[in-house]
């Protein structure tokens, strides 16, 4: 069983050399999940274990949480004292084609890499807190968390598909 | 985006967590055979053998990540016999220099780096947690290295070549 993710420790303060590899990542979440999901039946992405989310729901988790990390990185580049929390939009990810749900969240997933791709050096140092875990986040950081975070939920997935033949 | 990635010999590593955050790293592990395979699929053959200023090809790039995973279950095995330190690694990567990967296809090496990495998982997952933290000293960094740092290490490793790949490419103009 993973750690729970708000149990996690996280340590901060990367320089801007290490955002390629961190946008790396999260462009490879892309290319795990698609895999992941490839010809598993839509009763099992869509069904809810233990009450928990279902793989879509994971999945569309993601994209909601780019859409927030989008938000804060212009937040940051505009050097906001506090960035916006997270809030989510409630959708019904389970009754939407897999197709859909991974084409969400790869419109959001690339318009983020985007994003921190025209962001100067400059940029990448500017820093705002973080109104839940209250420390100072830079936007390197910000893409380092989501790429732990995704890793979070891709364990989450694999442990629903374990038993299906793709893993 | 104007920053350079850090030099893989100049990183600074991170090796206290206290959580068991093995889970994570074995999927990060698990992906790479898929990145590779994603990134490269446009490249044709005669790119993949490209060396841009004497540096290594994205074939030579792939072939080291083989090369080295005999390295890590190598290692994996120095921490379970409780050996004081981890057997050393080549730093000048004479394996991968002298390996000619540029004769062979790209597709089969990545190919065979799927199967291998496959192999590694499947040791990974047989794991306790209490085999995860146990530990002995890296050679280079002189330092107590626990599984869980080991193969943290690895997947950083597996990023730093996947971003060099990438680099690769945009000088090639490979969309």
């Amino acid at each position: 069983m993973a750690l729970p993710w708000f149990e996690r420790n996280l340590k901060f303060g990367d320089g801007p050399e290490m955002l390629p590899f961190f946008l790396e990542r999260l462009g490879g979440t892309l290319i795990g999940l698609d895999q992941k999901v490839k010809g598993i039946d839509n009763k099992i992405l869509s069904e809810r274990i233990n009450g928990k989310w279902s793989v879509k729901e994971n999945i569309g988790h993601l994209a909601e949480i780019d859409e927030i990390a989008n938000k804060r990185i212009d937040e940051l580049t505009a050097g906001v004292a506090v960035l916006s929390p997270a809030v989510f939009e409630p959708r019904n990810y389970n009754s939407w084609p897999i197709e859909k749900v991974l084409d969400f969240f790869k419109r959001n997933r690339l318009n983020n890499l985007k994003k921190y791709q025209t962001l100067s050096h400059k940029q990448l140092k500017k820093s705002s807190l973080h109104p839940r875990l209250k420390v100072q986040m830079t936007p390197v950081d910000l893409a380092w968390f989501d790429a732990k975070h995704d890793d979070h939920h891709v364990v989450r997935i694999n442990e629903i598909l374990k038993p299906t033949p793709n893993q | 985006m104007s920053t350079q990635q850090t030099k893989w010999f100049e990183r600074k590593f991170d090796f206290n967590s206290e959580q068991n955050i093995f889970p994570s790293i074995i999927e990060r592990l698990r992906g790479t055979p898929a990145r590779l395979e994603e990134k490269t699929k446009s490249v044709s053959e005669v790119n993949s053998n490209a060396k841009i200023n004497g540096r290594w090809s994205i074939k030579e790039n792939i072939g080291h990540l083989l090369d080295l995973e005999p390295l890590w279950v190598g290692r994996l095995e120095d921490i379970l016999n409780k050996e004081l330190y981890l057997r050393t690694a080549d730093l000048t990567n004479t394996k991968t220099n002298q390996a000619n990967h540029n004769s062979e296809y790209k597709n089969d090496l990545v190919k065979e780096f799927r199967i291998t990495r496959a192999n590694t998982i499947n040791r990974l997952e047989l794991l306790s947690e209490e085999n995860i933290f146990l530990s002995a000293l890296h050679p280079r960094l002189k330092t107590p290295m626990r599984m869980m740092d080991l193969f943290l290490f690895v997947a950083d490793h597996d990023d730093h070549h996947l971003v060099t790949i990438h680099q690769i490419m945009q000088t090639l103009s490979i969309p």
